[in-house]
């Protein structure tokens, strides 16, 4: 019971290097903390520090390495990819979660692919999909703004963490122009040079004055936008089924409206 | 938009152009951006996405992908149906290719559209308007390095180098067979002939061929990707669904067409040849599409869907369920023995359920409590399916089963009590007592 509490970063490599050694001796912590965390266990003096969390560079993503220093060959990378994206979820639990569904692929091999009714892989598959479901939804739902002659920048609010996952999407289309795409909840910035991502923690937003053209533009797209209906078919009630009121701050075009 | 005459401004802005060659092309259903792949290239913006992207829905809840235009609203032609028909005395405007091609980019580069969906009146002739189009997909292309998703509408009649020329600049190119007969196009679109539309329909499909012999093969000189697609207009004219749906096999099959899609008419012009409808009929657009859905993804046949001899589809209940009903001596299905093509004709079971209900049993024997959480819809399948041990609909007739599928659903503002709660969560016994405390499901 000694080391039965186990803290990490709060990233994903972070987690799964801390838990490596449990899942080799086929077993999981009762408690996975994440630190500074709101809610601390009230038996913080058990605490195991294992991965360090340092400020400077926050790595979201995870790298060969990161699964290197776990070793563990029965898990395949695309089981890897798989846990990282539902960790991407963020929901409380994901931890036990992502340790018991590794723990199951030790155990099952190449089989977990096929253990659909499994509630262990239920539930690393519903999160998983929360994510998949709006990094694509948001893929067409970002909006750029120009900001400067080639910097544009996007504000977005999602419910899970997609950045890591749509940067490289837009990094690959507009290749040719400088970006930033700012989560705001969770102050988290990708920023994009000459095709180049790098992700920026603690971003501080800027208010920005917009542009003459900038503005043209705009209103060249809530025009558009409105002219795209047709007033006989008019169903708001599906719009708002496919744009969820609380991505309709970050729109340019009013959803909503008759 | 008001159709009444108003005297057009001398030199309209570009927003007042927009706003007429928009509201001009909001009734084309079509607006997909899949089914193509375009790398970016080096120094250019934009790519083509295969599944396809959405980036806002209007108001009338359909989803906005591209930027569609018409290129102009002037037309030669005077075709009963259509708003831009040259008796109609609205106020006409025109893109210069330069303008247009900068507002896609400008939209595009604020992620704002997938591409452009540029259809246009006939300007003069079909040959000036095709080269005017085809100016604009140039500069889009060449000047511009977009790679972005672009669908041209070929225009009826216009040159076949033209038509050959576009297509090896953009992903997609249609032809709108708008009225699902010769005789239905003959009274209300005189001035068109079927030749207008088939012969270019067929030279696509020609070239396409020839540049994709692989399909799923990168082209070296890739002629129109997402191959070709087209738009029948429902209600304007007499045919039955059936023949509608005759009609987008045929298509499909020799054609090689991606897409039919619907439209319901909208009674955008009073015509004496034109049926008055109070409403467009939008359910029967959405019975078509399903089953035009059942003929592309779930290896139906046509005639399999009217099995009960009537000529148009059930208005209260969707295909797939009316071709059950009319198949019970199929049913209940054993999920633990049943192919996978004959789990795909089950109402409630999509094509990935079923493909996860043939991974399911791999790994073991499958229950009924297992179906919805593979992604089966249970208020349908219920009726339809058994696991060996039960099977909860196998007695009823069609009568009894149609009544039962017709029901309106259980209201769901109800108040939820412990007796709900077994039901309600379906995790393990402790699970489901620290659920029941913290409320979380």
């Amino acid at each position: 019971m000694e080391r039965d509490f186990l803290r990490y970063d709060g990233t994903f490599p972070g987690l799964i290097r801390a838990l490596g050694p449990w899942l080799k001796r086929r077993e999981l912590p009762t408690v996975i903390e994440r630190a500074g965390c709101r809610q601390p266990s009230l038996f913080g003096d058990h605490l195991e520090m294992t991965a360090e969390a340092s400020n400077d560079d926050l790595r979201l993503v995870p790298t060969a390495e990161d699964f290197a220093a776990v070793a563990m060959p029965e898990v395949t990378m695309t089981i890897w990819r798989r846990v990282w994206v539902a960790f991407l979820a963020e929901v409380t639990g994901i931890e036990r979660q992502v340790g018991e569904y590794l723990l199951l692929a030790v155990e099952r091999g190449n089989d977990i692919e096929d253990l659909l009714t499994d509630p262990r892989v239920q539930r690393i598959q519903r999160c998983e999909s929360r994510v998949r479901r709006e990094v694509h939804a948001f893929k067409g739902l970002l909006r750029f703004q120009q900001i400067e002659e080639r910097l544009f920048l996007a504000v977005i609010t999602p419910e899970t963490c997609i950045l890591p996952m749509i940067a490289p999407h837009f990094a690959r289309r507009f290749a040719d122009q400088a970006w930033i795409i700012h989560d705001r909840r969770r102050k988290l910035a990708a920023v994009c040079e000459q095709g180049t991502v790098t992700l920026v923690p603690q971003w501080a937003a800027e208010e920005t004055l917009l542009q003459q053209t900038e503005q043209e533009m705009q209103e060249l797209w809530r025009c558009f936008f409105r002219q795209a209906a047709v007033r006989e078919r008019l169903n708001l009630a599906a719009q708002q089924r496919h744009i969820p009121r609380r991505y309709w701050n970050d729109l340019i075009e009013e959803p909503g409206r008759e | 938009m008001n159709t009444a005459a108003a005297p057009a401004p001398a030199t309209p802005t570009l927003v007042q152009k927009l706003e007429i060659l928009a509201a001009s092309a909001r009734y084309d259903a079509s607006c997909v951006s899949s089914g193509s792949t375009r790398r970016a290239a080096k120094g250019g913006v934009g790519n083509v996405a295969p599944s396809g992207i959405c980036h806002s829905w209007a108001a009338d809840g359909r989803c906005i992908s591209l930027l569609k235009v018409l290129f102009t609203n002037h037309c030669i032609y005077d075709c009963a149906y259509c708003l831009n028909r040259r008796s109609n005395p609205i106020v006409r405007a025109m893109f210069t290719p330069e303008e247009l091609a900068e507002l896609t980019i400008g939209f595009y580069r604020r992620n704002y559209i997938e591409g452009l969906f540029l259809s246009s009146g006939v300007f003069r002739s079909p040959d000036t308007t095709m080269e005017l189009l085809l100016r604009t997909v140039r500069l889009l292309r060449e000047t511009h390095q977009f790679q972005g998703y672009i669908h041209l509408k070929a225009i009826p009649g216009a040159d076949p180098l033209l038509l050959f020329q576009a297509g090896q600049l953009v992903d997609r190119l249609s032809v709108n067979v708008e009225l699902p007969s010769e005789a239905s196009l003959s009274v209300l679109a005189p001035e068109k002939r079927k030749d207008s539309i088939f012969g270019p329909m067929r030279r696509i499909r020609d070239w396409h061929q020839e540049a994709h012999p692989a399909p799923g093969k990168r082209a070296r000189q890739p002629y129109v990707p997402a191959g070709q697609s087209t738009q029948v207009i429902i209600g304007a004219s007499p045919e039955t669904d059936q023949q509608i749906l005759k009609l987008s096999s045929g298509l499909y099959k020799t054609m090689g067409l991606r897409r039919v899609f619907y439209s319901a008419y909208v009674p955008v012009n009073r015509d004496q040849r034109l049926p008055e409808l109070p409403i467009p009929p939008l359910l029967r657009e959405h019975r078509l599409y399903q089953a035009d859905w059942l003929m592309r993804f779930y290896q139906f046949g046509v005639d399999e869907l009217f099995a009960g001899g009537a000529g148009n589809l059930d208005a209260e209940l969707d295909p797939k369920v009316m071709w059950a009903l009319h198949h019970l001596d199929l049913f209940p299905l054993d999920v633990n023995r049943a192919d996978y093509e004959f789990l795909l004709r089950v109402p409630g079971v999509g094509v990935r359920s079923a493909q996860r209900i043939v991974r399911a049993r791999k790994t073991g024997r499958l229950t009924l409590d297992d179906l919805p959480k593979l992604g089966v819809v249970w208020k349908r399948a219920r009726f339809f399916l058994g696991d060996g041990v039960l099977s909860p609909g196998g007695w009823f007739d069609a009568d009894r089963l149609r009544r039962e599928l017709v029901k309106p659903t259980v209201p769901a503002h109800r108040q939820l009590t412990f007796a709900d709660l077994p039901d309600a969560i379906d995790s393990s016994p402790v699970e489901n007592l620290r659920a029941a405390v913290t409320g979380e499901f």
